[in-house]
């Protein structure tokens, strides 16, 4: 067992150059992909914020009353897209402007003490499928043709459920590549220090080392550029990011899981790789014999 | 313990063994002579498994070869101490280390691995290398550290493949009785050389015990 390790570190020892380019190129493309992680996840959190806010807010005409407006809301909530309604009152309305305005509401309401100019309006929550800005412009299109309504505007919520769908594709874009560019550095960086380890491994071949022996090194060694490699990548993405946090304002660092999550993708990529390259050179080399 | 039955083998279209048949008992020391380029090695390499015959049986250690399996052939290559005519050193690792390589894929306790290895390095006269590389170290150096690690396991079948070629008369002689010391702890010996008279010279000089010798040309062995 002690020396099925010591072959192991041997093995992982010999690869030194190789080691370090295929490290270095791990690193490389893990802050790449923590890159369009983190834009990611700021999008998300952003929509997670957005999510409480309607998607359009519809105003009434001055002319519709309170019942009439009611009844219009409940029509209009039967609507496929439409999740639900909220319908804010004329008088609501006013007291969130007061208190929005904070010490200038005061100021509003005594300027306006007679009448209120505010409109009644309908919070409009639409199904997140059809979150989309193309979407919304159609419902609201849809909506402003009615008369009891004056005018419709949006929140903001579809530019950025379109954002985060772009940065969704994107992202796992992002994933597969760097997967499948981590598979071939890692596959690589093994089969060349196999080559450098080709005679040692044939002559234990030939004075009774188990395949098992031969091979488990190639799977350690995967695992050991996987985990290094990501830990790289993620610490030279940390020093980004803490160089550049007075730009990125309030945003957050990479969760905790997502961070664990890469280190453990990189293992288990860095053992598939560790079993394609072994797979690979036994082939050859049996070949040769 | 070593019984060719018919062997035939051939690289491609190039034949090297015709129907070859010899049989070495359990305990017997025996000479494989050969000119260049005869077949030797591929004999060799076919008794422990490196190649395997297009035709006939082999059968060595009382295991015939053609039912060794992957999981049961490193277990049957454990038993058999091979010099191999190009030593086979692992050049990244010193002369001591080289040496402990077979004791540490048998799992040999580390006390007993550094007294098996010191003695050895001793009997052979390597002590002083112990740390060198193997490119530091002459050819006659490398020959006798590839003979070390092929008898420090003590194995039940010793193949050695021209083990004397780099090394003058008198070491020559001395190798041959460290060989003719395993034979007589009970190990079987073959030793291929391409010098036809190593067995007599060896036997006159060392007043040994008379070996077997197998001459093999044009792909057929005789006795």
């Amino acid at each position: 067992m002690r020396y099925k390790i010591q072959n192991i570190f041997t093995h992982i020892g010999r690869a030194d150059l190789h080691n370090l380019l295929s490290l270095i190129a791990l690193a490389f493309f893990i802050v790449i992909l923590n890159i369009f992680l983190f834009i990611h996840s700021s999008v998300y959190k952003e929509l997670d914020l957005k999510e409480m806010v309607p998607s359009l807010i519809a105003f009434a005409n001055d002319t519709v009353v309170e019942e009439d407006a009611q009844v219009f809301a409940n029509q209009i909530q039967k609507k496929d897209h439409i999740l639900y309604i909220d319908y804010i009152s004329k008088e609501e309305n006013f007291n969130r402007a007061e208190k929005q305005f904070g010490s200038l509401g005061g100021l509003i309401k005594n300027g306006v003490s007679d009448s209120n100019p505010f409109p009644a309006s309908l919070e409009i929550y639409v199904k997140p499928t059809d979150g989309s800005r193309k979407k919304l412009e159609e419902i609201a299109f849809d909506i402003e043709s009615y008369d009891e309504i004056d005018d419709v505007i949006f929140t903001g919520q579809g530019i950025l459920t379109d954002l985060f769908r772009q940065t969704n594709r994107t992202t796992i874009a992002s994933i597969a590549i760097t997967i499948l560019l981590t598979l071939l550095i890692i596959r690589a960086a093994l089969l060349k220090t196999a080559q450098n380890r080709h005679e040692e491994i044939q002559l234990l071949d030939l004075i009774g080392a188990t395949q098992w022996h031969l091979r488990i090194p190639f799977f350690m060694h995967g695992i050991f550029l996987g985990i290094c490699g990501t830990v790289l990548g993620l610490a030279c993405f940390y020093l980004l990011y803490c160089l550049l946090t007075f730009q990125l304002g309030v945003l957050e660092f990479l969760p905790f899981y997502q961070l664990i999550s890469i280190v453990v993708a990189g293992m288990i990529i860095g053992l598939f790789a560790g079993i394609l390259a072994q797979r690979k050179y036994f082939k050859s080399y049996s070949e040769t014999l | 313990m070593i019984q060719l039955h018919q062997v035939s083998f051939a690289y491609q279209n190039l034949s090297v063994l015709e129907r070859a048949s010899f049989r070495l008992e359990r305990g017997e020391f025996g000479f494989l002579v050969g000119e260049s380029g005869a077949g030797k090695t591929t004999l060799l390499k076919l008794l422990y498994r490196e190649l395997t015959p297009t035709e006939g049986s082999l059968s060595v250690l009382g295991q015939s070869l053609a039912d060794l399996t992957p999981s049961t052939l490193p277990f049957f290559r454990r038993k058999i101490g091979v010099v191999f005519q190009d030593w086979k050193l692992v050049n990244t690792k010193t002369v001591e280390q080289n040496l402990a390589i077979p004791q540490k894929l048998i799992g040999t306790k580390r006390r007993i691995l550094h007294e098996n290895v010191n003695n050895l390095l001793h009997q052979m006269g390597l002590v002083h290398h112990k740390n060198a590389l193997p490119p530091q170290i002459s050819n006659n150096e490398k020959q006798r550290l590839a003979i070390a690690r092929a008898i420090i396991n003590s194995p039940l079948l010793l193949l050695a493949d021209q083990p004397t070629e780099t090394l003058d008369p008198k070491l020559t002689l001395e190798m041959l009785s460290l060989f003719d010391a395993l034979n007589f702890q009970g190990a079987t010996v073959l030793v291929a050389t391409a010098d036809p008279e190593l067995p007599e010279r060896y036997v006159r000089d060392k007043n040994a015990a008379p070996k077997r010798v197998f001459k093999l040309k044009d792909g057929c062995i005789t006795t």
